[in-house]
């Protein structure tokens, strides 16, 4: 088997992902390196979705290997708490925990996963809700916020436990129109952090402005990845170009 | 009709609400004149009899019977203590937790007033006088001795007519007044204690942890605490009340595990989960009763152990795994509520299994059958009517020796002594459907989901 390169953060290797005689993804191979931030767009179904799931094991893959950041992923349950810790995942719906406190959402991981003293979480979490730009809703539920300020709880969640790796699902999709920078704005300062990141959007202004590679899939493929600039203004295929003028 | 709830205070305000809500068409006051006379004509009849018709003597002699059975009376203070260690539990917990202290004085100095009044103003007594009597029938002359029992009032401050109020139950089990007053005080200043002094640090795990683990240990220490007496004299309301708090009890974990197993990854343990569920569900808790009752020793070793055991505990253990089938079904309805994104997010957090569903899932899916459960509670509560089929001295049971040992003073208060049975069988479920109402409202806080 061939080294890591030096500040790989996720590779993936020949990844088959099948649901019943439907393949969801054939073949995908990807390598993203420590800062860097990868958008992947594509039509419906493609398997953007189920990208992402795999690489934290929310689905599991038929075939192919998977190592995040030098951990490979093996049948040993290990390997999975391990690179699960090591990735935050943001999701379209939230999720959050909807009987816990804000508090209680984002410090839950830290204690019971890295053990951290509660003190100590909350003193974390309290920075995290700062960064995101509500320390004053701490102690609300989820329900009582609005779903830009729920969005940003999740991302705030999944940062409190200090990943190697970002993963955003269509973080904004289930938003409405006024509250999609807001959460935009947390997502391009944690990029200008260096954060590496892995997202799935629709919205073309972050991908030009943020991502350092966009990736086209379709049909279970990666079609084409390329710089932004590139990207949008000369791509290679005839399916990339279809699509970019269906949603440009 | 709308929702609007009454107002408080005011009456100018109550006369508005009711011209608004009851009287502000001309069906709808039709329907609050007609309500309102026939609710006021049930309150009158009742009133009546519970004043001035019934006969509350045998209750209220037979009192102590009614709440302990048999217990012999110098083994009472065991009673005592573990009733006395809830009520230090249950009103600071409450006052911590719930603190709405208005309709919580109010109750509990209904209740005072009733006992304390009535306790101190009236006694009444058997009075039992031997006599032999001479017969003579057909030349023969014959001596017949026994023993005259007469009731007897001894009237206090309080008019007889009042003490009704009491449904004779003036001093419940044989304790003193004192006792009683002190009990009462008691769960006035715990409840005030816990909302005044120990909320302050309600959020607080450290309090959280010391009450749960007061529960922990109180509770089952004051079970306890009974197996010093003859298992064999526990009766009545006494005995219903702990075969029901024990089983219930073990049925509530045993739900949780059946409800888990029923979702498990491993086929075998689904399998055996879905099959005890049926199995145990498809017959009446009466016929289950009765095995346990009748289980030979020739049923292995398993079988002697059961049987080796008293039946009381036998019960228990019934109700316990009969009550879990049913409590299982309704925490699995609670589980398929959960959102499978809850799941998800729970996983990528990299929580393990365990915690998952201790700190996740599990508060969700009860919280949202919380009626369901409280449901299950009552019914398994009013179950132990049935004992009564199995030579136990549930209340039931109780009721009816205590009406076939004193037909002569008796006097055909049937109805009496079975008023008392449903209200014991009453409160016990009132209370229980409180503590789930102040549950659901104590874990629902801030949601709006
Ligand atoms: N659990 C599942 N069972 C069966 N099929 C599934 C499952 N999850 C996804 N699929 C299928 O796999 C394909 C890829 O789904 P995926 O959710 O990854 O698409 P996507 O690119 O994220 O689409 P969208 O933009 O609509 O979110 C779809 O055709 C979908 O129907
Ligand atoms: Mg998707």
């Amino acid at each position: 088997m061939e080294q890591k390169t030096d500040n790989e953060i996720v590779r993936l290797e020949r990844v088959v992902k099948r649901f019943g005689d439907f393949t969801a993804l054939r073949d995908v191979d990807l390598s993203v390196q420590e800062g860097e931030v990868v958008v992947i767009i594509g039509p419906s179904g493609s398997g953007k979705s189920t990208l992402l799931r795999t690489v934290n094991q929310l689905e599991k893959h038929d075939q192919g290997r998977i190592v995040v950041d030098g951990i490979e992923l093996t049948d040993d349950a290990r390997s999975l708490h391990q690179i699960r810790a090591e990735i935050g995942m943001v999701f379209q719906q939230f999720n959050l925990f909807p009987h816990l406190t804000v508090m209680r959402n984002i410090t839950l991981g830290p204690q019971k996963v890295r053990h951290m003293p509660r003190q100590q979480a909350e003193e974390l979490a309290l920075q995290l809700l700062t960064r995101v730009g509500i320390p004053e809703q701490a102690d609300k539920y989820p329900g009582q916020l609005s779903g830009g300020q729920q969005q940003r709880v999740a991302i705030a969640r999944a940062l409190a436990m200090n990943p190697r790796l970002m993963m955003f699902d269509e973080p904004t999709s289930a938003l409405d129109p006024e509250m999609i920078n807001e959460v935009l704005k947390v997502m391009i300062e944690l990029a200008g952090d260096g954060m590496t990141m892995l997202c799935v959007t629709h919205e073309m202004g972050f991908a030009r402005n943020v991502a350092d590679r966009i990736i086209f899939m379709d049909e279970g493929e990666i079609v084409e990845m390329s710089k932004p600039e590139e990207f949008f203004t000369n791509p290679k295929e005839e399916r990339t170009k279809a699509f970019l003028d269906q949603i440009l | 009709m709308s929702a609007v709830t009454a107002p408080y205070s005011p009456v100018a305000q109550r006369i508005e609400w009711a011209q608004a809500n009851l009287f502000n068409s001309k069906l709808n006051s039709l329907v609050s004149v007609v309500t309102i006379a026939v609710g006021l004509l049930i309150a009158f009849l009742v009133a009546k009899f519970v004043l001035f018709d019934a006969n509350w003597a045998l209750v209220s002699l037979n009192r102590r019977l009614f709440f302990v059975g048999g217990y012999p009376g110098e083994e009472v203070y065991r009673i005592w203590i573990a009733v006395f260690a809830a009520a230090v539990l249950a009103s600071v917990s409450y006052g911590i937790w719930v603190g709405r202290m208005r309709p919580y004085v109010i109750t509990v100095g209904i209740i005072a007033v009733i006992v304390l009044t009535f306790g101190l103003g009236t006694n009444l007594y058997i009075e039992e006088t031997p006599f032999t009597q001479e017969i003579t029938s057909g030349g023969q002359t014959s001596t017949i001795s026994g023993i005259d029992r007469e009731l007897v009032w001894e009237q206090g401050w309080a008019p007889r007519w009042l003490y009704a109020f009491s449904l004779g139950l003036a001093l419940p089990f044989g304790g003193t007044w004192l006792i009683m007053a002190a009990l009462l005080a008691l769960l006035v200043l715990g409840a005030l204690f816990g909302k005044h002094v120990l909320s302050r640090w309600k959020s607080s795990p450290v309090l959280l942890q010391s009450v749960g683990a007061a529960w922990v240990l109180l509770v089952p220490a004051a079970v306890l605490l009974q197996i010093g007496v003859s298992i064999n004299s526990w009766g009545s309301a006494f005995l219903d009340i702990l075969i029901f708090a024990v089983g219930g009890f073990f049925s509530f974990f045993i739900g949780l595990v059946l409800a888990l197993g029923r979702i498990s990854p491993y086929r075998a343990v689904r399998f055996v989960s879905v099959g005890y569920i049926e199995v145990v569900r498809a017959a009446p808790l009466l016929v289950w009763l009765l095995f346990a009752t009748f289980l030979k020793d020739e049923l292995g070793p398993l079988g002697e152990a059961f049987s080796s055991i008293s039946l009381v505990y036998r019960v228990m253990i019934v109700f316990a795994f009969f009550g879990g089938a049913y409590i299982a079904e309704v925490i699995r309805g609670g589980l398929q509520a959960i959102p499978r994104g809850q799941y998800e997010a729970s996983n990528a957090l990299a929580l393990s299994s365990l915690q998952k569903y201790v700190f996740i899932i599990l508060p969700q899916a009860i919280k949202a059958v919380i009626p369901a459960i409280i449901g299950r509670f009552i019914a398994l509560w009013k179950d132990t009517a049935l004992l009564a089929a199995i030579s136990l001295i549930n209340t039931l049971e109780q009721a009816k020796k205590i009406l076939a040992g004193q037909t002569d003073i008796a006097d055909g208060a049937f109805f009496e002594i079975y008023i008392v049975v449903g209200l014991i069988y009453w409160s016990v479920s009132y209370i229980l459907s409180r503590l789930g109402g102040a549950a659901e409202k104590r874990l629902g806080v801030g949601e709006r989901r």
